[in-house]
């Protein structure tokens, strides 16, 4: 046993390395952020004490709490929104035979590999067209739109694992189709769904291309957006406890939800890698 | 099973309707944009006027198209060798009898979760920050006087610097697959190996890598692509340094930068910014059909 322990020895040491950066990193943000800028440039975090007015001043003088509350309102709405969509169309995928259905698995699956920098031009000529830019909704439209193929790609794994009893014995009990999907599959397939929205939001939380292009003015900003103006003007006045603060604040609602979700996120990137 | 056509048309309509309309027109649109000069992103199809391959010639002949596209394959090179390299690295010890291996994966994929524009500033402001930062403390306590003044985000370093950074929040993704396919790997190959007396480094050369092959080819078609793609980090590190410009970058300054920026080229349309566009997905396809040619299907079975 004692033998063991000393073989696996050298597989330890970069295991700690990454641990030790990762402690720094993370660490000496959260206290830089709770520091003065003058402490931070004399080596001495928290040599006046804990200071919350970094946080303060985030809130108070940014209005990070609307931007705050901008991404939440496109987390939370394009999370819905592409689990409405994907689902009932990962359902039909992964259970009915139909001719075209391996076709249509083929567009989505392919429709996941087209860059959003193809699509970007057209998309924007098209939502100023339609005269639906400058608002929260053109954003959400976006992530729902381009976050389906994947959501499809997803869930048609986890439907099509589901033992077809469950439909038939709705049907004995008198359901249509739709009452079946919506009362005994939608609950059986809950755990996929689940997973699906917590990619999700991590990416929607965390995206910026189209938050750039789309969303880049004062009332729709996202949380990031906003971290990367704050940073701009804070290093321009030398306000670094201010950026650190900032950085926490887009930073800590994906780390608690990570903290308690990482062993599905990991889990469901390694069945989609051993499928594909 | 079997369901009415209209439940399914119900079913699938929107997801379907989505495709068409957010993939797949403007898929095509973008290429027919490429061959016209259009003036500006809000032009009507009237305005077009078709030029042939004048823009990829235009773009042929820019240098700062040219010099973007010379740095992206550096970050594909570059950014790939540090990236596999460490995710192979953890793929192995991870799947070795270590212990507390779900807390260690957790832990190296952490970064893949924080936005691109927290782990920039985090990298810019702390690690290579010239007075106060990580690296320069931590040489400067070691006594490595010449390390320790590296202007780390100047013109000759940032490029470098922002491929560490980026490779720092890419390598959890990858070695998570690396992983799940070292893991499928029946063990008695490596008990057997082991009875014979091999050592850590000849097993990984003669069993994992072969039979890696697979998973290997499709984890470098994904990086392939998401290099290809390289953006976000070119804006929220790069800031418009012109040393970090990739092709999608140099194509969002050119179409969507406000007020015209740094460098301003008369003959700039937005038909050659979809010409990029077309060019990276060209490229990305020729590069995925080359690395299938060189890593072909393994008929090992196991």
């Amino acid at each position: 046993m004692r033998n063991k322990g000393l073989r696996l020895l050298p597989a330890y040491v970069p295991l700690a390395a990454w641990l030790a950066f990762s402690v720094v990193l993370f660490g000496w943000v959260i206290l830089a952020s709770l520091s003065t800028t003058r402490d931070i440039f004399t080596h001495s975090l928290l040599g006046s004490g804990v200071q919350l007015s970094n946080y303060i001043d985030l809130f108070k003088q940014q209005e990070m709490g609307r931007y705050f509350l901008n991404s939440i309102i496109y987390t939370v709405a394009s999370c819905a929104g592409i689990a409405l969509v994907a689902a009932p169309a990962a359902y039909i995928l992964g259970r009915v035979k139909f001719r075209g259905s391996g076709f249509l698995n083929l567009l989505f699956v392919s429709a996941m590999s087209i860059p959003g920098i193809l699509i970007s031009i057209p998309l924007f000529s098209l939502f100023v067209g339609l005269k639906l830019t400058g608002s929260i909704a053109t954003l959400v439209l976006i992530y729902i739109c381009t976050n389906v193929p994947f959501g499809v790609f997803f869930l048609t794994g986890f439907f099509s694992s589901i033992p077809k009893e469950f439909e038939e014995s709705a049907a004995i009990d008198g359901c249509g189709p739709i009452k079946a999907f919506v009362k005994v599959i939608l609950p059986v397939a809950q755990p996929g769904i689940i997973t699906l929205t917590i990619f999700n939001f991590l990416g929607v939380w965390n995206e910026y291309f189209y938050a750039l292009i789309f969303a880049n003015d004062e009332g729709t900003r996202t949380l990031a957006l906003a971290l990367q103006s704050i940073v701009y003007g804070y290093s321009n006045t030398g306000n670094y406890g201010g950026i650190f603060a900032a950085c926490m604040v887009v930073f800590l609602p994906s780390f608690i939800v990570y903290l308690f979700v990482s062993k599905r996120i990991i889990a469901g990137i390694t069945i989609g890698s051993v499928k594909g | 099973m079997k369901l009415k056509k209209t439940v399914i048309a119900l079913f699938l309509g929107p997801a379907v309707a989505i495709y068409l309309v957010i993939f797949l027109y403007p898929t095509l649109r973008t290429f027919a944009m490429s061959f016209y000069d259009i003036p500006s992103l809000s032009s009507k199809v009237a305005e077009w006027t078709f030029i042939g391959w004048d823009n990829y010639a235009t773009l042929s002949r820019s240098p700062y198209f040219l010099d973007s596209v010379k740095n992206v394959l550096g970050i594909w090179a570059i950014g790939g060798a540090l990236i596999f390299a460490f995710a192979f690295l953890f793929a192995v010890i991870l799947t070795s009898d270590v212990r507390g291996k779900g807390f260690w994966r957790s832990l190296i994929f952490l970064p893949n979760t924080v936005s691109a524009v927290v782990l920039s500033v985090v990298w810019l402001q702390y690690v290579f920050n010239s007075s106060y930062g990580l690296l320069t403390t931590l040489f400067r306590k070691l006594g490595l006087t010449a390390l320790a003044d590296i202007q780390w985000t100047d013109n000759e370093h940032i490029y470098y610097s922002m491929i560490m950074a980026f490779s720092f929040g890419s390598i959890g993704y990858f070695m998570l697959i690396l992983n799940a396919g070292i893991g499928r790997i029946p063990t008695d190959y490596y008990e057997a190996a082991t009875l014979d007396g091999a050592s850590v480094w000849t097993k990984f050369i003669r069993i994992t890598m072969p039979l890696l092959r697979d998973v290997f080819r499709t984890t470098l078609v994904l990086w392939t692509i998401t290099a290809f793609n390289f953006f976000v980090w070119s804006a929220t590190f790069g800031l418009d340094d012109p040393h970090t410009v990739t092709p999608g970058y140099y194509m969002y300054q050119k179409v969507f930068g406000k007020g015209g920026s740094v460098y301003l080229e008369d003959s700039f349309n937005v038909g050659a910014g979809a010409g990029v566009g077309i060019l990276i997905t060209v490229a990305t396809i020729a590069a995925a059909v080359l690395i299938g040619r060189l890593f072909p299907k393994d008929r090992l079975e196991y």
